[in-house]
């Protein structure tokens, strides 16, 4: 090998290199990045599931304490919504995750309804929840 | 020199290997997040429907969907029924393709459909009689279908 061929393949060898790295390091950022996001997904998921188990918890025990107590005047509907939605809140921090996560409520579109918006790490999920569909608030008194 | 060729494309092969396997989970992901807002969609509009026979428009709880315009009249108007087969979830449009109120037991039907054809049934638990309301069931009946 002439001199003229160890430069020639010592140039290849080194832009071979350099581009493999470079396309290495953006797939390598690309997958990590991906997995961050799912991982943020899933914690999104288990919150949205959580929210409603939490608001059919809550009619149920609402539920049970009108049987136990059928004088007391049940609580009214805005009560409810107060209290469902400090338990909401709450999920976050009851359910131990790395990943941070917070709860807004945007206007909902209709009396009786919650807009749940969950955010973590840039990732968000909402859905409308209706509170006499889980059983709170069902006596017309959709405040 | 030859071998120089060799390593660098073996190393390139790999290297791009490495990024299509990235950007086919990429692709992956954005898609499992578009089935997600789908289902939030169709959820909502679940809750929302509900929510509204539950409120001013009790009397439909009684009727399966086709009888809506006749025998609602008594509760809902010809506009407000066509709101409910036609609503806007979100901004989204979500069609109302089936409401069938169950009885013997059985619990009732909610079908929806989003604009991107995608189709879900949910089964609601009518407490006793429409004036106590309608609840939704905690699970999908038929799934989320494309």
């Amino acid at each position: 090998m002439n001199l003229a061929e160890g430069v020639g393949a010592s140039m290849v060898l080194l832009l071979g290199c350099s581009s493999a790295a470079q396309l290495w390091s953006q797939g390598l950022r690309s997958s990590l990045e991906l997995a961050r996001r799912e991982s943020h997904l899933d914690r999104l998921e288990s919150l949205l599931v959580a929210s409603e188990g939490t608001a059919r918890q809550l009619a149920k025990e609402e539920e049970n304490r009108k049987l136990a107590n059928p004088n007391q005047p049940a609580p009214n509907c805005q009560a409810v919504t107060a209290q469902l939605v400090s338990q909401l809140q709450a999920l976050p921090t009851a359910k131990a995750s790395k990943r941070p996560a917070t709860l807004s409520l945007p206007q909902p579109p209709g009396p009786g309804l919650l807009h749940l918006r969950w955010e973590s790490g840039g990732v968000q999920r909402e859905r409308l929840l209706s509170l006499s569909a889980v059983g709170l608030c069902r006596e017309g008194s959709n405040a | 020199m030859p071998l120089a060729i060799g390593a660098s494309g073996v190393m390139l092969l790999m290297s791009f290997t490495l990024h299509g396997v990235a950007m086919q989970e990429r692709l992956d992901v954005g898609a499992v997040q578009r089935q997600q807002q789908e289902e939030d969609l169709l959820a909502s509009a679940a809750h929302q429907v509900l929510s509204t026979l539950n409120g001013p428009h009790r009397c439909l709880l009684d009727l399966p969907l086709e009888q809506w315009e006749v025998g609602g009249a008594a509760c809902a108007t010809p506009a407000a029924v066509a709101g409910l087969r036609n609503a806007q979830v979100m901004t989204k449009p979500v069609r109302l393709l089936a409401w069938q109120p169950g009885g013997n037991g059985q619990p009732g039907q909610l079908a929806l459909q989003l604009e991107s054809g995608r189709q879900a049934r949910y089964g609601v638990r009518l407490a006793g009689s429409p004036s106590q309301g309608a609840q939704l069931g905690p699970r999908l009946l038929g799934g989320v279908q494309p």
